[in-house]
């Protein structure tokens, strides 16, 4: 009969608005929720029957905003580890126009042995030379060792990000297979797949990741190079930290995918994101720092050896090679292992005199002798590359390095919130929540109607 | 029914980072409004601070050179007022000699030999002065006499001229003896032949060139021993004699200001080389400070403006955040 169809329909009605008014209050509730995609309802006709059937419940996401997101995400990730380190290598080498910088010690050190030569008599005078170079030691020391922690951090951060990635990979692996099974037995699957993209937003910072839905609804995650890294079975990435990373010892682990070595540089399997950024910090840039700090020490050490006229080639100068003289083959962390000359260090069994006359002189000679103490002051100052410009074109690099990587960081941070605002624009709207309810509330109360309606004609109809 | 609707957490987020990079803006305004000059100078400078370094480099440099020849300065002033005490003494005893010598009359002449001898003192102990501590005439044993003393340069003098038999033979045989490493040489065996070098750039020095060993200040020693020592000379006993010798005794003394006009001149050379590299510097490093302020300056109106325009702006985001705030459906529907 029409009039029990007509119930069906009302009901069917009556079931669709609880359903909608059950999405508008999951979508008022989730509202600020970060990764929530705003859940509609789908609803078509009975095609059998007259009323409403429910379709599906589907998550409004901008699909190609996400993807371009998720890239975002790595580069703003490289660019971040980048500039985050940049500032501790900077900072290692000291910044121009600082004095406590490398560049600093040396002017300190050409400052006392001019005011020395001035006046070779004063001991206070050479004191300061000893102290100024000591504390030039020191220094270097100190910028080998930032640098050297800066790699060993960095080196560390891969291997947990690699873990962090095997991890998110199998998670999502895992939350795949549950929304399928939960699929199949008709239960919304949507909050279970705004984990899945959660998941799958936080590893995008590690390595940029895209994306493809295959027809059951599992993803496919690959790297930009085409390696897939997840297709129902999760790869295995493997890293170790490299124990005792120094100077001398620079060769650090690469990671391995599946076995098979994976590079992070540049058109590398595992390019952009903070792996490539940590990769790239821990063996192009400090090592290059590292070099260039390592090459300026040995010039001073061998400067300084050569202007004294007491010494032989094979002597050490004011600064040594610990005790020893320069080994050229071994220039590799010079910088940490730079020291005083011990002939020369009063805390040390030497004497300050020998600064006047030279370290291999038998006597400590005239006390107004300024010979030895001009020619080490030239020394330093000698054209081309005297130490003071390396020093400055050392400083300025990392500067450089600072400031750009600073500036790239700003730009990905920019484009990464335009996206990201982008993103939300798709997100809930109280508003037209709100004015679903309305209508919501309207529907459910036309349909009770109807429901009433049919009921007393139904009653009328029975009562006679 | 499908409609355009706008996610809330877009326009949230929106007005949250504007708020967050306006408030960046303004301390990064107040930092250098407050500096007075960039605050930090290889961003201002964007990477190339090779200038900055450079300058601190020769900043550093020159203070240093600074006080070297400040040093320099002042032991160049004591060597030149020595000098010129020296220059006095010879001459005063070159009068006294001359006037003697005309009277013949052997108190004066004893009188003139003694000031004779007084003023050879005088001129020990200006070859003995120091600057700081140091003696300024030794060269560069700086830690001992230029010369010993007066009584002991008479006593070796006394027996190099002992047998002498006339004023000449009384002479040659002090330049015999000065030029003898175990007569005079000896009483200027503690300072060094090699004068003090002062450093005035790069690789550039100039000595203050007089040292006790000086040629140049011989003759002047030479007549004062002469004048001194007339007592002492056997050959010289008649008035007339001792005149004569006095006599001599002046003349040389009188020869003796062209070399120390020289040792003067020497050594002001040496001064105003220090002196024009003094200015120099000073010169540099004004004109370095300079260039060191124009690198690192910022405009201060330009950031009081910056700073103005951001309050500005942060004020009307906070305006227009409350307002958004009661701008929804919910607030109406009540």
């Amino acid at each position: 009969m029409s009039l029990t169809s007509a119930v069906q329909a009302a009901v069917s009605g009556l079931g669709a608005s609880a359903r909608r008014a059950e999405t508008v209050a999951s979508n008022v509730a989730n509202a600020s929720t970060p990764g929530y995609a705003r859940r509609n309802l789908d609803l078509v006709s009975h095609t059998a029957a007259p009323g409403v059937r429910i379709l599906d419940t589907q998550r409004q996401v901008d699909r190609l905003v996400l993807s371009e997101t998720r890239l975002s995400n790595a580069e703003l990730g490289q660019r971040e580890l980048l500039s985050g380190h940049a500032i501790r290598v900077e900072a290692a080498i000291g910044a121009a126009g600082d004095g406590d910088s490398v560049a600093g010690a040396i002017h300190r050190l050409q400052a006392a042995l001019t005011t020395a030569a001035g006046d070779p008599s004063t001991e206070t005078r050479l004191a300061e030379v000893a102290d100024a170079a000591s504390a030039l030691t020191n220094r270097f020391a100190r910028a080998s060792d930032g640098l050297q922690s800066v790699r060993v951090e960095v080196d560390r951060s891969i291997a947990a990000d690699v873990d962090a990635l095997n991890t998110g990979l199998s998670r999502v692996a895992e939350l795949d297979h549950r929304i399928l099974v939960t699929k199949a037995s008709g239960r919304d699957t949507s909050s279970l797949q705004d984990l899945k993209q959660r998941e799958i937003d936080a590893i995008s910072r590690i390595v940029p990741l895209r994306e493809s839905v295959r027809s059951d609804g599992r993803s496919i995650l690959s790297t930009l190079s085409g390696t897939v890294l997840l297709n129902g079975r999760a790869s295995e990435l493997s890293f170790e930290a490299t124990p005792g990373l120094s100077p001398i010892n620079p060769q650090g682990k690469v990671i391995q995918v599946d076995g098979k070595p994976a590079l992070a540089s540049e058109g590398g399997t595992l390019a952009g994101g903070t792996l490539s950024a940590a990769f790239e910090l821990r063996d192009r840039i400090v090592p290059q720092v590292q070099q260039d700090l390592d090459a300026l020490a040995a010039d001073l050490i061998q400067r300084l050896a050569s202007a004294d006229p007491t010494l032989s080639v094979s002597d050490a100068g004011i600064l040594a090679d610990g005790a020893r003289p320069l080994d050229p083959s071994s220039i590799a962390g010079l910088s940490s292992r730079m020291e005083l000359n011990r002939a020369v260090d009063r805390d040390n069994g030497g004497s300050l005199w020998r600064l006047r006359s030279g370290i291999g002189a038998t006597d400590a000679g005239p006390s107004g002798n300024s010979r030895v103490l001009n020619a080490l002051r030239s020394s330093l100052e000698n054209r081309p590359d005297a130490p003071p410009d390396r020093a400055a074109t050392l400083t300025a690099g990392v500067a450089h390095i600072r400031v750009s990587t600073e500036a790239e960081t700003t730009a990905a941070r920019a484009r990464n919130q335009t996206l990201a605002t982008q993103l939300a624009e798709g997100g809930v709207n109280s508003d037209a929540e709100l004015q679903n309810l309305l209508q919501i509330e309207k529907s459910y109360a036309a349909n009770a109607r109807v429901l009433k309606a049919v009921d007393e004609m139904l009653t009328y109809l029975l009562a006679r | 029914m499908t409609m355009a609707s706008l996610g809330d957490l877009a326009q949230s987020l929106m007005l949250r980072r504007s708020v967050a990079s306006t408030q960046t803006a303004i301390n990064s305004a107040l930092r250098d409004v407050s500096a007075g000059q960039a605050s930090d100078a290889a961003a201002h400078l964007r990477g190339q601070t090779s200038q900055l370094s450079a300058i601190d480099a020769t900043l550093s440099r020159n203070k240093a050179l600074g006080e070297t020849l400040k040093l320099a300065e002042k032991r160049a002033e004591v060597m030149q007022t020595s000098l010129s005490h020296i220059d006095g003494a010879a001459r005063e005893a070159a009068r006294e000699l001359i006037s003697a010598s005309q009277n013949a009359n052997p108190t004066t002449l004893r009188l003139a030999s003694r000031f004779a001898g007084q003023a050879l003192e005088t001129v020990v102990s200006a070859l003995n002065q120091s600057a700081f501590g140091q003696s300024v005439f030794s060269g560069t044993a700086t830690d001992r006499p230029a010369i010993a003393s007066a009584e002991d340069i008479l006593a070796s003098a006394r027996t190099a001229i002992s047998g002498a038999l006339s004023s000449t033979d009384m002479a040659s045989r002090l330049d015999a003896w000065f030029a003898d490493p175990d007569g005079f040489g000896r009483l200027v065996a503690s300072a060094s032949p090699e004068p003090l070098s002062v450093p005035l750039g790069a690789d550039e020095s100039v000595a203050l060139s007089v040292t006790s060993h000086d040629p140049l200040l011989r003759s002047t020693l030479k007549g004062l021993l002469m004048g001194s020592l007339m007592s002492d000379a056997a050959f010289a006993r008649s008035p007339s004699a001792l005149s004569h010798l006095a006599t001599v005794s002046a003349e040389t003394l009188y020869a003796s200001s062209e070399p120390r006009s020289e040792l003067a001149a020497r050594l002001g050379l040496a001064e105003s080389r220090i002196a024009q590299t003094s200015t120099r510097i000073t010169a540099e490093n004004t004109a370095l400070g300079i260039a060191r302020n124009d690198l690192l300056a910022i405009d201060g109106f330009e950031t009081a403006t910056r700073l103005s325009e951001a309050e500005t702006r942060l004020e009307q985001l906070y305006a227009i955040t409350a307002r958004l705030a009661r701008l929804s459906l919910a607030e109406y529907m009540r």
